[in-house]
């Protein structure tokens, strides 16, 4: 077990090595920083002088190696734009992006679970003909377009909630969210609704067919040949078998959605980190850009594991620890 | 897209706007976040106008850049040239409660070209200053190493903080409110950032009391949101409208749109100096000299521009026709200085007369995502030269490097935009067309342009300075080093019952919003 976690780790490492390595190369390639950083009324001295504060008169190589070696003492630099410690910028907006996906993912379970389930013990019913055709507009709209429409409808048409922002954020039990607030509910239903939505036709697609298979598979047909009731055999013997597979693809969106919401932030002006790093691309803000990135390599790595010690728990058969075979 | 996002405007406007009750509360929208709360630490707009609301200059600058008194009363050159006099006003305090005096002008001044990890870009409005000697607490001489017109409106941009600040304060010391005390209309409460900033009224402000109790200011990058939060009244004004909504907003008659000219000139800069351009050809791909070093050309190009079509068309009317760097009502506005009129025939003729009746080949280059329109602004020029046998491929790219490469002087003509950050023509034409400054990306030169532009930099009799810089203009212009299409114009729209009026720095300030 702990073995298998250090392998976890130390693969980490080496795709922040390579990551961090594609950032230099690719900025190196675009642009230099300072020529957008600094005002259009610097002259040349300033512009050297900047130059020289952000480390960038040294060769690529160099700068490199000056990253590494501070990344090492967990020291991710400061952002070239806001004069600012680059993690600090990135962890200040983390708990807005998290907050915002797990309200979705929440969403898109609750309403998706059961209608998969529906669509997919009652293939040939209307209803679940219904959610299937439904279902496609939620992954055939563009994101983009979805949220104006939402804003549109629920903040301007009817004004029930707000067209953006994050509302009002407390801080209960050391955990600072807009979620204690009613008036962070109020905020947060349109953009995770935005989110939720090609999150949902995913789910209730994925357990549909699922349901489907297993249902025809032999210790099913057992299990209703020995007289087990209809409401066992759907909770226990299908149910939990569509499990092992929802949780690899909810623990893949999960890391996805923390990445990349940066369309459903940019509409609903959202404080998260994928406004954060759209701004910091745009102005080749590398020390942003690159604790972004170790961010959200550790976040998937974490991920991934929550992910694979759950299987181990839901299904016995699989182990974590393959010692015995090969490595 | 665009014509998506009228209709849904278009649909909004049927709906039922809710309207807030009265109160002396102020929520705006504004499109760009800031990168530091620190008034000096960079001179950018969004963290200027932020700190236009907790600081004051010794300068304030109107609406059109013209200097009105701030925390100076008064100032004037001495009988020396090289130093100016500053009566400050008696009687103010910053935020802390600390009085003002002439000591915080001096450790300002001293602050801007050392803020620590800062681009420190406020040192070119103060580099001409040699020394900043405090008569008494409320006069202040400032010596300047050359005699120096633009002294008052240079000054106008720089904020003065509190000398308690210290020299080695972290700009981060700002970002927490901690240091954010001025002596400006109102008070730091709170910043979220990425979210919003608020404020509250300075009871004792010096310009009397502020015209708002609250003021919360939002940061919605996206223009349709900015437009939905305006509509759903969840903001009571937005800046940065975007321009296809300007005209549905404006139909709205619970909305009020008010636009006005800004200091942004777009223009054209041509490589009129090396023998062979890198992006000019003959039409057969071959060699030839670079044809923009002959007047003929850049006359012809200048008016084979349709300058009407492109801000009625490209700019859907929210844009000025420039003929030179400030429009009128701004410094070094000459207005002896005619409007090219757009004649193909003629422009036809002088490219004949100057060898180049069958055209030539050219690649013109320009931002996609910095200026409004700017990329179609690049296809019409492409097809206004075409008209006159040019054979034109646009380039477009972001403004990632854009400027990199035009400083390395990589293009041979580029589309760029630049506000006159004095609200006068020299701010622009300086560092833009003198020789052998870093922004000449064309490398025009031109003596009798130098005598006059150092001529009007280098007096402090105003007249004299007024009267070189518009010659100055005029000499450039004749020459058609840049060829100037319009100013860029800036909207806001507030809710009806407030009124803004319209800044030429395109500051968004909550003391410039009325109630009707």
């Amino acid at each position: 077990m702990t073995l298998y976690i250090l392998r976890r780790l130390l693969q980490s490492i080496g795709v922040i090595f390579v990551v961090t390595a594609l950032v230099f190369v690719g900025i190196y390639v675009i642009g230099n920083p300072v020529d957008i950083l600094v005002s259009t009324e610097a002259d040349q001295d300033q512009f050297e002088r900047m130059v020289k504060i952000l480390g960038l008169d040294k060769p690529l190589w160099e700068q490199f190696l000056i990253y590494l070696s501070k990344l090492v003492q967990g020291d991710l630099g400061r952002s070239f734009a806001f004069s600012e410690p680059a993690l600090k910028l990135v962890l200040q907006r983390m708990p807005a992006t998290i907050e915002l996906v797990t309200v979705a993912m929440l969403m898109a379970l609750i309403v998706g679970i059961p209608l998969g389930m529906y669509a997919g013990l009652h293939p040939e019913r209307t209803a679940s003909k219904t959610i299937m055709g439904a279902s496609i507009v939620g992954v055939s709209i563009p994101n983009f377009w979805q949220g104006i429409m939402l804003i549109f409808v629920l903040a301007v048409s009817l004004a029930w909630l707000p067209s953006g922002g994050r509302g009002e954020i407390k801080t209960v039990m050391g955990i600072t969210t807009s979620l204690w607030t009613a008036d962070g509910w109020s905020h947060i239903i349109t953009p995770a609704i935005n989110l939720a939505l090609a999150q949902c036709t995913l789910i209730i697609r994925l357990i549909r067919a699922n349901v489907r298979e297993i249902a025809l598979l032999d210790y099913v047909k057992f299990a209703r040949a020995k007289g087990l009731r209809r409401k066992r055999i759907v909770y226990v013997h299908i149910f939990k078998n569509t499990l092992v597979i929802l949780i690899t693809v909810v623990g893949l969106q999960f890391g996805n959605l923390i990445a990349y919401s940066v369309v459903t932030e940019t509409i609903f002006s959202w404080p998260g980190m994928g406004k954060l790093i759209i701004d910091s691309v745009y102005i080749l803000d590398r020390p942003v850009i690159l604790a972004y990135l170790v961010i959200v390599v550790l976040l998937f790595i974490t991920i991934n594991l929550i992910v694979d010690l759950l299987y181990s728990v839901i299904d016995p058969r699989i182990r974590l620890d393959s010692d015995k075979h090969s490595s | 897209m665009n014509r998506f996002k009228q209709t849904l405007v278009g649909v909004a406007l049927f709906g039922t706007l809710s309207s807030p009750i009265w109160a002396a509360d102020l929520t705006i929208a504004v499109a760009t976040e800031p990168r530091s709360l620190h008034p000096l630490a960079q001179a950018l707009n969004s963290n200027h106008e932020l700190a236009k609301h907790v600081f004051n200059s010794l300068i304030e600058p109107d609406e059109k850049f013209g200097p009105t008194p701030g925390l100076a009363e008064s100032w004037s050159p001495t009988d020396d040239p090289l130093i100016w006099e500053f009566k400050l006003r008696k009687g103010v305090k910053f935020h802390n409660d600390t009085p003002f005096t002439a000591k915080d002008v001096a450790f300002s001044y001293e602050l801007v070209p050392n803020v620590p990890n800062s681009p420190s870009t406020y040192k070119r409005r103060t580099k001409k200053i040699a020394k900043v000697v405090v008569v008494d607490d409320h006069t202040v001489h400032i010596h300047t190493k050359t005699p120096y017109p633009l002294l008052p409106r240079s000054l106008s941009a720089v904020p003065i903080v509190s000398h308690t600040v210290g020299l080695e304060t972290d700009p981060s010391e700002f970002n927490n409110g901690k240091m954010l005390y001025g002596t400006g209309p109102y008070k730091f409460v709170e910043f979220v950032a990425g979210d919003h900033i608020t404020y509250t009224a300075n009871k004792d402000y010096w310009g009397g009391t502020p015209k708002w109790d609250n003021v919360t200011i939002r940061w919605i990058t996206s223009g349709p949101a900015r437009v939905a939060a305006l509509l759903s009244g969840d903001v009571d004004m937005i800046a940065s409208v975007p321009t296809t909504d300007v005209a549905n907003l404006d139909e709205n008659s619970d909305i009020n749109v008010s636009c006005d000219q800004t200091a942004r000139i777009m223009y054209w800069s041509l490589d009129v100096s090396r023998e062979y351009a890198d992006h000019i050809t003959a039409k057969d791909g071959s060699k030839i000299k670079n044809p923009l070093r002959d007047l003929r050309v850049r006359q012809a190009f200048n008016i084979a521009i349709d300058r009407d079509a492109i801000v009625d068309e490209v700019m859907t009317g929210l844009a000025v026709p420039a003929n030179q760097i400030t429009g009128e009502g701004f410094g070094g506005h000459n207005p002896n200085i005619p409007m090219p009129e757009h004649d193909i025939g003629k422009a036809k003729a002088l490219m004949a007369e100057a060898g180049y009746g069958d055209g030539f080949k050219l690649t013109i280059h320009a931002t996609n995502d910095r200026y409004i329109n700017d990329d179609k602004q690049a296809q019409a020029i492409g097809q206004m030269l075409s008209r006159i046998g040019v054979d034109v491929e646009v380039v477009t790219q972001p403004v990632s490097g854009y400027y990199g490469k035009l400083r390395k002087h990589e293009m041979t003509m580029a589309l760029i935009g630049w506000a006159a950050m004095t609200g006068e023509a020299s701010s622009v034409i300086g560092p833009a067309l003198r020789k052998g400054v870093r922004n000449n990306y064309g490398r025009w030169e031109n003596p009798e342009f130098n005598r006059l532009i150092e001529g009007a930099l280098g007096t402090v009799d105003m007249e004299k300075y007024d009267r070189l810089l518009k010659e100055s203009v005029a000499v450039a212009m004749a020459d058609v080093p840049i060829i100037p299409t319009h100013y860029q114009v800036a909207c806001w729209a507030s809710r009806t019952g407030l009124e803004f009026t319209p800044r030429a720095d395109e500051s968004t300030l909550a003391e410039y919003v009325n109630k009707k």
